[in-house]
């Protein structure tokens, strides 16, 4: 399967997942992505940049900094919910810097959603 | 010459009384339009959404309490007398022409006018002067959208209280902040300490919209760091992985939801 199409079938196998793309954090580049509906893509870098702003950002920093487990190591997962949707975001451990980040219903099971992300994330990045 | 009427403009004259609602009381204060157990605000509201002509629209209370309001259209475009405590709050909105921005203001007003006094009368007066009105002013509609803000607003710490309560049977940590100023705290001193520090920090991040936040994985004894903010207030937990759902969920819905319904 190509990435596109592993996207593709992640966001019909997660019920309430609307976009995801396969982003590289580093860089601000999205690389692929698969959504239910037509999105711009300067909606796409936009949910990218919050994916960066969420899990390597200065508000990620403060909370390594306050509970991470170790001071290197920032949290894996984020979701940051606004009056304008829900969106999660999975990184991989350092010092690859790929992310699925998503836009999702509000009434998504986040367990769920983690899990299923954590394991495409480590076969896209193991492709990439 | 003598105006005498005709038996057809007494049968009329009687048909239209027979159509009539019930005589409402007049008193020197004028008619009676709100008691106790009626919204002076929805009162106020009907009475203004019932007046198509120019009309100035004076409401009291028997305290002497009063508001006057130049309505035309069914819109209010000015204001011509406040209740005296509220002369100097709101001083800038007298005579000037209303638009969308000043809803708020009076919803403050109309509600604090219901605080006054156990009835609201109105009577009516033509305008002083006759001057155009231009095109702003304020709808009912607009009204009503602000008082709903208002209400929404008032909530806030309602809302927040039923997630904290919930939160203590879960959250290792927890902590509620008005501004910088902790209200609560539940769990370990140092941990609590932390909370404060991520909630300040996003505060500082200069975040006006309510939000909620979730950080998982990587963290201390793999626990989840969820913060929730609005109107200034913000409540931070540290809590077991397993727990996260439902305290998302229950902070989503508090907070964010009372803002609005929520968009894709």
């Amino acid at each position: 399967m190509t990435i596109c199409e592993e996207l593709l079938a992640f966001r019909q196998r997660v019920a309430g997942c609307y976009v995801v793309a396969f982003a590289d954090l580093s860089t601000g580049m999205v690389l692929a992505s698969s959504t239910s509906e037509k999105v711009t893509q300067e909606k796409l870098d936009q949910l990218c940049a919050a994916g960066f702003d969420a899990l390597l950002g200065p508000k990620a920093a403060c909370v390594a900094q306050q509970v991470g487990a170790s001071a290197s190591a920032g949290p894996h997962m984020a979701v940051v919910a606004t009056d304008l949707g829900v969106e999660c975001f999975v990184r991989s451990c350092h010092p690859a810097q790929e992310a699925l980040c998503f836009r999702v219903s509000e009434r998504v099971h986040l367990d769920a959603l983690f899990n299923e992300a954590f394991v495409l994330l480590e076969r896209l990045v193991g492709e990439v | 010459m003598a105006h005498n009427r005709t038996d057809d403009t007494s049968r009329f004259m009687n048909a239209i009384a027979a159509f009539s609602a019930a005589p409402e009381e007049i008193t020197v204060y004028g008619r009676l339009i709100g008691t106790q157990s009626v919204s002076f605000l929805d009162a106020i509201l009907a009475e203004i959404n019932e007046t198509v002509l120019r009309r100035v629209l004076h409401f009291t209370t028997p305290d002497a309490v009063s508001l006057s309001v130049d309505v035309s259209e069914r819109r209010v475009h000015r204001l011509h007398a406040l209740p005296c405590a509220l002369r100097e709050k709101y001083d800038y909105l007298l005579g000037r022409n209303l638009t969308v921005q000043d809803a708020a203001a009076i919803v403050e007003i109309a509600q604090a006018l219901a605080q006054t006094g156990s009835a609201l009368y109105v009577r009516a007066s033509l305008p002083d002067k006759t001057d155009a009105l231009g095109f702003d002013g304020l709808s009912v509609g607009d009204v009503l959208a602000a008082k709903e803000n208002a209400t929404n607003a008032s909530d806030v710490p309602v809302q927040f209280g039923n997630a904290i309560s919930q939160a203590q049977k879960y959250a290792q940590s927890l902590s509620v902040q008005s501004g910088k100023t902790s209200l609560v705290r539940f769990g370990d001193a140092a941990s609590c300490d932390a909370l404060e520090e991520v909630s300040n920090a996003q505060a500082e991040d200069g975040a006006t919209k309510p939000f909620v936040r979730l950080w998982q994985g990587g963290l201390v004894a793999e626990h989840a760091l969820l913060i929730a903010m609005m109107d200034g207030f913000s409540v931070a937990m540290f809590l077991p992985a397993e727990h996260v759902q439902e305290q998302f969920t229950l902070l989503h819905r508090s907070v964010l939801q009372a803002t609005g319904p929520v968009e894709r």
